[in-house]
């Protein structure tokens, strides 16, 4: 069964979450965000040592998932993974039950706590969603017959805010011809921005389902942490500013994520929120989206 | 050209401590331009060494130090200098090194630079690199502009998501290759080459250690 899948088919609107797996063996906290986020999303993604901080592997996390009757999205990288690598874990991953990923390049290593290590690349995303559509029609990308096919939903990741749109619209045709189901972006906080992306990304006919993403922050100095540290999101400038105005910042980052959802629903299939260790915020955020 | 730095004076000392003699070898080629192994920057050296109490027995600059006949002749007219050393230290590229390694079984060689890329001169002292020697060269389907040295991570198949205002996710001091590369193929109303998906590359052509033997073709005596 993959509700997830079904539910894209259909057409139907999606909540999806992300968790990142412990640096350790410890997973109380992990499992227990888990089960807060169950009741309210289809699935869940598994991140895949983000920002290059070495953690518990994606692929084990999103097998604790299914333990615990969660569909996950697995994130796989092509950072810390050859081809052969890339394979293998696919195959693993799907033989555990895992039935969704999520492709993406992954953040170069100088931004994580292993910044000697040597960056892999031997593949890119979009050779890796060709990889995943070649697994799924029963080759390797040697083109050798597997015993045993895939059947993976797999989505790419997108940047609205990246420029030029042209070279973006190009990246995203690309991925597009891959196979790929869905796509799921970086956080938005601008929403006239992405009105102005998505207009130009319907304008090429491409039909696959979007899930945009949406980050609660929790502090002003979170905002200026991503926008320094973290590669591929951006705080504009007047939000923080917002924020630092306001007599109660969590409030007004719970309002700025309801309201920025709510004017996302128009455009897209579903939507990817991000609570990073406010899961205790995630069933008002998701009540107040759905309001209405 | 091959562009090498030179190693911190620490380190250089301590792989030196053992011994008292040193000869000194540069290279009169990449090494002298990068100002690491000409013949000026070995006379500094000469001084802040033998101001440590260490004896230079001599020194030469071969004219390609990675080259071995011209090294070896060089080699040969400092025999009496080199026989007095307990060690020969090189300023040159790994491979300028490993040449002189080449012809010493029994003498330590030590490497003064680290070698850092394959580079090219804009000016004095400004060198950037732009080719990585990949044995598969994808010049011809990014608009003459290489996205496997130039892009942080390699890519090939365009940007990752992480360039911001179109500048690199690495280092933000770096154009994003691959935005340079859009616009050189829209200028050359070339987009489609952009578009075309790039299979991954062939890394058993870059096989390591590489060798290559030319054999030119046999001049006919007739003509």
């Amino acid at each position: 069964m993959n509700t997830f899948k079904d539910n894209l088919t259909k057409k139907k609107f999606i909540f999806t979450a992300e968790i990142t797996p412990p640096k350790g063996t410890d997973l109380k906290e992990f499992t227990e965000t888990a089960k807060i986020l169950k009741n309210y999303v289809t699935a869940v993604n598994i991140t895949d040592n983000p920002r290059s901080v070495m953690k518990l592997g994606s692929l084990s996390a999103c097998k604790i998932l299914i333990d615990n009757g969660i569909e996950p999205i697995f994130q796989i990288t092509c950072r810390d993974r050859n081809r052969i690598a890339v394979q293998s874990d696919m195959l693993s991953a799907w033989v555990l039950g895992i039935r969704n990923m999520l492709i993406t390049t992954g953040d170069n290593v100088l931004a994580g706590d292993h910044k000697s290590a040597k960056p892999v690349f031997d593949v890119d995303s979009t050779q890796m969603l060709y990889i995943a559509k070649q697994l799924n029609l029963g080759f390797d990308l040697e083109k050798n017959n597997l015993h045993g096919k895939t059947n993976f939903c797999y989505g790419a990741a997108l940047n609205p805010f990246l420029n030029p749109i042209e070279l973006n619209l190009i990246r995203i045709r690309q991925k597009n011809e891959q196979g790929t189901s869905f796509y799921q972006t970086q956080p938005i906080f601008d929403i006239e921005s992405f009105k102005s992306f998505y207009s130009q990304f319907k304008g090429t006919g491409i039909t696959t389902p979007v899930l945009g993403g949406l980050l609660l922050l929790k502090s002003v100095r979170m905002a200026q942490f991503i926008n320094t540290n973290v590669p591929g999101i951006n705080v504009p400038e007047h939000i923080i500013s917002e924020m630092e105005k306001s007599s109660d910042p969590n409030e007004f980052a719970i309002s700025l994520t309801v309201e920025t959802g709510k004017k996302l629903k128009k455009y897209v299939q579903g939507l990817h929120i991000m609570t990073i260790g406010q899961e205790n915020k995630f069933e008002r955020i998701i009540k107040e989206i759905n309001a209405e | 050209m091959i562009i090498t730095t030179a190693k911190q004076l620490d380190n250089l000392f301590d792989v030196l401590k053992e011994h008292q003699c040193v000869f000194l070898i540069g290279c009169g080629s990449c090494a002298a331009a990068c100002h690491t192994g000409g013949e000026e920057d070995i006379i500094e050296i000469k001084k802040v060494l033998e101001e440590h109490n260490k004896t230079i027995t001599g020194y030469c600059i071969p004219k390609e130090t990675c080259h071995h006949l011209l090294t070896r002749k060089e080699l040969i007219a400092h025999k009496q200098d080199i026989d007095k050393s307990g060690c020969i230290m090189v300023f040159s590229c790994g491979a300028g090194v490993q040449a002189v390694v080449s012809f010493y079984e029994d003498k330590e060689v030590y490497s003064a630079l680290d070698t850092l890329f394959l580079g090219n001169v804009h000016r004095f002292g400004k060198f950037s690199e732009t080719c990585s020697m990949c044995g598969q060269c994808v010049l011809n389907k990014t608009g003459g502009i290489c996205p496997v040295t130039r892009c942080a991570k390699g890519l090939l198949n365009g940007p990752c998501g992480g360039a911001k205002n179109g500048k690199c996710e690495v280092n933000p001091e770096n154009e994003c290759v691959w935005v340079s590369i859009y616009e050189r193929l829209k200028k050359l109303g070339r987009l489609d080459k952009l578009v075309q998906f790039k299979e991954p590359k062939d890394y058993s052509l870059k096989r390591k250690p590489f060798h290559l033997n030319i054999t030119l073709p046999k001049k006919n005596n007739k003509e």
